[in-house]
């Protein structure tokens, strides 16, 4: 089924473009890989998303499989109203929040990741052009970050992950948390004001040559 | 404009949403304000710093794929590999309650419902009368004719015979058997013990025998 047939079915008034409308098509008959293609085109801003949202790798990974089998299990229920990205991004928003609640009534602040205890992967070097000294700022910069996001309310971390690293309008980002645009812009100046004072007197700017 | 001001507008000024003139006051406030202007570098920092946090490595498609496999894959050939138990799990506490239901109607009946019992039972052990003196003489039956009769005998309690009448048969030729077998005495029948009249049916069958001629 593509986008005009769905749009004669009063669906998907609003498609993020024809590719996406017929993948979409595809995966609501059942196609597998119509649905391995929607995984691979959207898995990393999932997987990005989750873990700058619940700060850790392998949670992160488990949220995003289960986001995505909730996606294939209610594809049906998408009506096409808002586009298929924010669709994904309010699953999961959902989903993150929800673990968060789950792992704060079962104390998850007093365990430690395996990954905080092995030093492997801090010691990848990830961009050879990179020297040793801007790839460990870069590192500890990214580390402070996220401490500081994630010390942030859900709903400020989650608006300003969606402001800042997906490039989503207020518009949309109401619309992935299901709330007013007013809310969303508070939100985002108490988010941004929060982060700055977590973060004020960090950083100390390197002296200009 | 104060600090705070300035502080909470330096992010819209970032995104060029501000108008000209409010930009050129901020500016002017941040070259005085050391502390404003540290606060927007902490700002500028961390949300560049947001852009360049780590990604996570590795595609998950096939971790994906193999759950939803899983996931909505039926119960296949295991449903018909079921044990009884696991076809119908329900059926022991079923029957377990069925059974105690069950038991609690009989008992209720029985204690509740008492019929009241006839005083004589309508089965009963019944004793065969037995003939104790034999009527019947050997001339008797040769007087017989050739036939079969089935004969009704009612014997009384006193062991004697009561009444005999031919229900089929040749009455008029088997009248000689007849006044024999009434000539009959009998230990009575008895039920628990006590002697009662019954009636007694006898096919009689009677063949002419005569020897070859020599």
């Amino acid at each position: 089924m593509g986008a005009r047939e769905l749009a004669a079915f009063g669906r998907a008034e609003i498609l993020e473009s024809g590719a996406d409308a017929g993948l979409l098509g595809a995966c609501q008959k059942g196609d597998p890989q119509a649905f391995a293609r929607l995984v691979a085109l959207h898995e990393r801003m999932v997987l990005d998303l989750a873990f700058r949202l619940v700060g850790d790798r392998e949670e992160a990974k488990d949220l995003a499989q289960d986001a995505f089998l909730q996606v294939y299990k209610t594809l049906g229920r998408f009506e096409g109203r808002s586009s298929l990205k924010t669709w994904i991004y309010r699953i999961v928003l959902n989903l993150s929040r929800n673990r968060l609640r789950f792992w704060k009534r079962r104390h998850r602040a007093q365990s430690c990741p395996l990954e905080a205890l092995a030093p492997a992967e801090e010691a990848k070097v990830s961009n050879r052009t990179e020297s040793p000294f801007d790839a460990c700022s870069r590192q500890e910069l990214g580390a402070r970050v996220q401490a500081a996001l994630l010390r942030l309310p859900f709903e400020q971390r989650a608006i300003l992950l969606l402001r800042e690293a997906e490039d989503l309008s207020c518009a949309e980002i109401a619309t992935s948390l299901g709330v007013r645009e007013g809310t969303v812009k508070s939100r985002l100046a108490r988010a941004r004001d929060g982060l700055r004072r977590e973060l004020t007197g960090v950083f100390v700017k390197e002296p200009a040559e | 404009m104060n600090c705070d001001a300035v502080l909470l507008a330096v992010a819209d000024r970032r995104e060029r949403s501000l108008s000209s003139g409010l930009e050129a006051r901020i500016d002017a406030h941040l070259a005085e304000c050391p502390s404003c202007q540290e606060g927007e570098d902490a700002l500028g920092l961390a949300l560049d710093g947001i852009h360049d946090l780590p990604h996570v490595e590795g595609s998950i498609v096939s971790e994906v794929l193999a759950r939803l496999e899983v996931e909505t894959r039926g119960p296949g050939l295991r449903l018909l590999f079921r044990s009884g138990f696991d076809q119908r799990p329900l059926i022991a506490p079923c029957l377990l309650g069925a059974s105690a239901l069950l038991a609690a109607i009989v008992l209720s009946l029985t204690f509740v419902w008492r019929p009241a019992l006839p005083s004589v039972p309508v089965l009963a052990w019944l004793d065969i009368p037995t003939v104790r003196e034999r009527g019947v003489a050997p001339s008797d039956l040769g007087q017989a004719h050739e036939g079969n009769v089935f004969i009704e005998t009612v014997i009384g309690p006193d062991g004697r015979v009561a009444r005999m009448r031919v229900l089929a048969g040749n009455g008029e030729g088997a009248r000689p058997l007849m006044a024999a077998l009434s000539r009959d005495r009998y230990d009575p029948a008895t039920l628990r013990g006590r002697p009662v009249a019954v009636s007694l049916f006898r096919l009689v069958s009677h063949v002419d025998v005569f020897p070859p001629e020599s």
